[in-house]
């Protein structure tokens, strides 16, 4: 257990050590909001009955408060785990680690991400505040925040099986660009995916997506009734479980074929 | 110059060459580009099919601010798509490489690797362009021609500006490979109709960060129905102010590559 603990401890003093780069990406991150404050404050008062697909704009902005703070916390390395270490071929010294490889960066990635939300809560609180979605919510945070720390890890085991592939494919950039884009769009990171199209909606229901975002952000929505919260984490956990399951049959197959030339 | 313009086209050559080469690379890239609108469409149809108009813009209108600034970006994307490496170019040293060598390093990162698969986001934005001004009715004139080629040659350069400043903060503050990302996250502001931000939000997006330019201002130019409204924005000093940021924003390159020592050995 001591090693999955102090890569726990690493990642969360390395969120810490870089403050300045934390502040950046908050100062940009609350422009996006601002963004999308203003153009959802414009759809709403376009309706005329003033609520949008049955919400009102304090819960649905709301929702995308929450669905923003956990795409950053879900959110994967922009180049993967691997590609780099592959490349140069480094990764080596990770594979022949006498750790469950997959845990130990669980365990890291998730130290780094709670450092950074711990720094990044307070400027989400904000907004909540100053825009008035604060009022709006149905406050289970218990429930919220479990439900994000399994999405989290959801999150972190899909990412991992894509990082694998840098073990067979160079063309990293373009998989990682066209990966980032489909959890944006089916995980609900910009609006709420039962909003989509009835059959979009399905499809998107059918994917692992939801489980990263849109579970989590429908937690504190005060339209959730108290049955759908234990539904929201058993689709969860079921996905965690098939993604975990399927990183660690791949990373089987990658340390099978996988071929390092030294000398 | 005349150096610099035939050192640009030989890196031309060569990087059509390499490009080739990364077919996988190429067929994901367009991907990419292609999800990318995609993601703002399905945002415009959901809102769209709940209601007729946003601040008087309707779905095809929409399509044509976005799809002009759609063209700016896919043209300052194809340029621009090294600097987004720059904070990690910073953070391992190899960016001092860059300095030593006889020449700009902003020409040598804009040279070293031009992604030519972006210019498809060019053409689906002229699509967009064209899709949208068609149900809205548009009747193309030269002027209006010449007014969309200027505006997005114009918004290429303030999205390359913004793309310059990005790499400048990442230069700065190591461990901020997301710099880039979190300027980009501004860009969200240039994909609606500017009233829809409020007079000091107008003002911010014109003067300031001019973003207005790379989609509402032509749009609006573009579609008699909003014309007025853009008339309202005294378009010299605009321009006036697009020149000054790309001007900042190489400033604030200069005074970051300067500040730049290495990570030590």
């Amino acid at each position: 257990m001591i090693p999955y603990t102090a890569n726990l401890r690493v990642g969360f003093q390395l969120a810490l050590a870089y403050r300045r780069a934390a502040a950046v990406w908050v100062v940009g991150e609350l422009a996006l909001l601002v963004a999308f404050y203003f153009l959802w404050r414009a759809v709403f008062l376009s309706v005329p009955a003033g609520s949008f697909a049955d919400r009102d704009f304090a819960a649905f902005y709301l929702y995308l408060l929450t669905a923003r703070l956990a795409a950053r916390f879900t959110g994967g390395p922009a180049w993967g785990f691997f590609a780099q270490r592959v490349r140069v071929g480094t990764v080596v010294y990770d594979l022949v680690q006498p750790v469950e490889l997959e845990y130990a960066l669980l365990a890291r990635w998730l130290g780094q991400k709670a450092g950074q939300l711990v720094m990044a809560l307070p400027a989400y609180a904000t907004a909540a505040f100053v825009s008035g979605a604060w009022s709006a919510g149905e406050w289970r945070l218990g429930w919220f925040f479990l439900s994000l720390v399994v999405g989290f890890a959801c999150a972190y085991f899909f990412e991992f099986l894509m990082s694998l592939s840098a073990f067979y494919t160079s063309a990293q950039q373009g998989i990682n660009e066209a990966k980032a884009l489909v959890v944006a769009l089916l995980s609900g990171a910009f609006f709420p995916i039962d909003l989509l199209p009835d059959r979009y909606a399905l499809l998107a229901s059918l994917l692992p997506f939801q489980a990263f975002i849109y579970l989590p952000a429908r937690m504190l929505q005060p339209s959730m009734p108290e049955s759908e919260i234990f539904r929201g984490l058993a689709v969860q956990l079921f996905w965690l479980l098939v993604l975990a399951a399927s990183s660690r049959f791949l990373l089987g197959r990658v340390r099978q074929r996988f071929n390092v030339q030294g000398g | 110059m005349t150096h610099y313009l035939a050192l640009a086209l030989a890196a031309l050559r060569l990087q059509f060459a390499t490009w080739k080469q990364y077919r996988v690379d190429y067929t994901a890239g367009v991907l990419t580009v292609l999800l990318e609108q995609a993601l703002t469409l399905v945002l415009f149809s959901v809102i769209f099919t709940h209601v007729p108009q946003v601040r008087g813009w309707t779905f095809p209108e929409m399509l044509v601010l976005y799809g002009l600034n759609r063209m700016a970006l896919g043209l300052a994307d194809t340029l621009g798509e090294s600097l987004w490496w720059v904070g990690s170019y910073a953070q391992d040293g190899s960016l001092l490489l860059y300095k030593l060598r006889p020449l700009g390093v902003l020409f040598q990162l804009l040279t070293e690797r031009i992604h030519f698969e972006r210019i498809s986001g060019c053409l689906t934005g002229l699509i967009l362009v064209l899709h949208g001004a068609s149900a809205a009715g548009v009747e193309w004139t030269a002027g209006k021609v010449a007014t969309v080629l200027l505006f997005v040659l114009l918004g290429a350069f303030i999205y390359l500006g913004l793309m310059i400043l990005g790499a400048a903060v990442a230069m700065r503050v190591i461990g901020s490979l997301d710099a880039i990302t979190t300027l980009w996250s501004l860009t969200e502001f240039a994909k609606y109709p500017l009233p829809i931000f409020g007079r000091t939000g107008a003002f911010l997006l014109t003067f300031v960060v001019p973003l207005a330019l790379t989609g509402y201002v032509p749009a609006a130019l573009l579609l008699d129905e909003h014309t007025r409204t853009a008339g309202t924005i005294a378009l010299a000093e605009a321009l006036v102010a697009a020149g000054a940021f790309f001007g900042l924003c190489l400033l604030a390159w200069s005074w970051a590559l300067r500040a730049y020592e290495g990570t030590g050995n």
